[in-house]
């Protein structure tokens, strides 16, 4: 549009041009601007109905809401936990399962390998030396290897392993009772605003979702003594 | 003098009798207490605004929605009602925060007709409503850019001043002014072209 029509048409809008002033300078460019301009004055300016009947139905649906603002507010631990705490579980979740089904593949001869170091670790922290060495004959004591002499050698490495299952566990618990903590938190405002429940439900699966890995972790040893028999 | 004098909200606004008894009650001051006392909990400080700002909301309604208007102002009021304990006054008139509910309830209303009432099985009354000329003009309306769009529906469906307009855009009334002829440049060649 022209800017020259646009200053007129202003100038007409503030009583400073008169209608008749403005067709003759723009003809019937302007005339259609007017006519729109009485046509949108007209609908803005047509009779609205009596706002009482309507603000007393209104005034039904009013609940005397609290004077709190409802708003759901995000704490520094809330961020801790949303940000690191759970980016770190999942990390250590996949990093066993990794390490298990890694272990569980792995050919004989590395498992061995493996084995191996890990009984000369425990050598380290034993106080009395090994009676015989990692690579004694089968039947000989069977300390390290399970699967060969499952008496007392598999108490010894049995209560290890069954104290890191229920130390597993035990973290599983607090991590499931973390998480419900958690669900309760967020059930408070979430029912207040109506807005939560979506949110809610997502962290349940990722809940859910977690305590799954760690029980396939703890599987994972297990797994791994199979190939030995 | 033009033949037709610019709206002024003012004007528009009933001057309904209040519980506050205030001899000018077409101020800011008393929309601002109002406000107030409304966000503490006051139910008839909360009747004042509806009475207030139902004309100029209902027309904004009636322009998009047609008979649902007042079930678009009452659904307004009502998130306006859950809304105000996080009504902070920044600058704007309180009828521009309407004014954005508003918006909101026309849109959410036009994504439920388009999931309960597919095209194709329009009632013929509908298709009558259609073709009439104030939807046209709230069609063409909504194919405006939203900062002309906002123009016209402030100053034109609900009766704002230019200043108002401006307040609640935050625009100079000159650039309000010049989107106001612009937008109408556009709207008078959307309505040529259908």
């Amino acid at each position: 549009m022209r800017s020259s029509l646009e200053r007129d048409l202003a100038r007409w809008e503030r009583g400073e041009l008169s209608l008749a002033d403005l067709g003759l300078r723009h003809q019937g460019r302007a005339a259609g601007m007017v006519a729109l301009y009485q046509r949108l004055t007209d609908i803005g300016g047509a009779a609205v109905p009596d706002p009482e009947p309507g603000w007393e139905r209104l005034r039904q649906r009013l609940s005397q809401r609290p004077n709190v603002v409802q708003v759901r507010t995000v704490g520094p631990a809330f961020v801790l936990r949303r940000l690191v705490a759970r980016p770190l579980a999942l990390a250590a979740a996949l990093l066993l399962l990794g390490g298990a089904v890694g272990y569980a593949a792995a050919p004989q001869a590395v498992n061995h390998r493996l084995s191996s170091f890990w009984e000369s670790v425990e050598d380290l922290f034993r106080d009395e030396p090994r009676q015989g060495g990692p690579d004694r004959t089968p039947g000989s004591s069977g300390d390290d290897e399970p699967g060969l002499a499952p008496s007392v050698p598999d108490d010894e490495e049995g209560d290890d392993g069954d104290g890191e299952e229920g130390e597993d566990r035990e973290d599983g618990d607090d991590r499931d009772e973390r998480e419900d903590g958690d669900d309760d938190d967020r059930d408070g405002p979430s029912e207040d605003s109506g807005e939560g429940p979506g949110d809610g439900e997502g962290e349940d699966d990722e809940g859910t979702a977690e305590p799954s890995d760690g029980g396939s972790s703890n599987e994972g040893p297990d797994d791994a003594v199979e190939p030995d028999d | 003098m033009p033949a037709t004098e610019p709206p002024n909200i003012s004007a528009l606004i009933p001057d309904v009798p209040t519980e506050t008894d205030e001899a000018d009650v077409r101020t800011l001051d008393l929309v601002q207490r109002l406000v107030e006392r409304a966000r503490e909990g006051g139910v008839d400080a909360f009747g004042d605004l509806y009475r207030r700002y139902y004309a100029p909301l209902f027309r904004l309604a009636r322009a998009h929605l047609g008979e649902e208007a007042e079930d678009a102002v009452a659904e307004t009021f009502l998130r306006a009602w859950k809304g105000l304990p996080g009504y902070k006054d920044t600058g704007p008139p309180f009828l521009a925060w309407l004014y954005g509910i508003a918006r909101h309830v026309i849109a959410d209303e036009f994504r439920r007709r388009a999931r309960v009432e597919p095209r194709a099985d329009l009632p013929e009354g509908r298709v009558e409503w259609k073709v009439d000329d104030e939807l046209a003009l709230a069609v063409a309306i909504r194919g405006l850019p939203d900062e002309q769009r906002q123009v016209i529906e402030l100053k034109f469906l609900m009766g704002a001043t230019n200043g108002e307009v401006a307040a609640a855009l935050g625009k100079s009334e000159g650039a309000v002014n010049a989107k106001q002829w612009r937008a109408l440049g556009a709207l008078r060649k959307m309505l040529e072209e259908t």
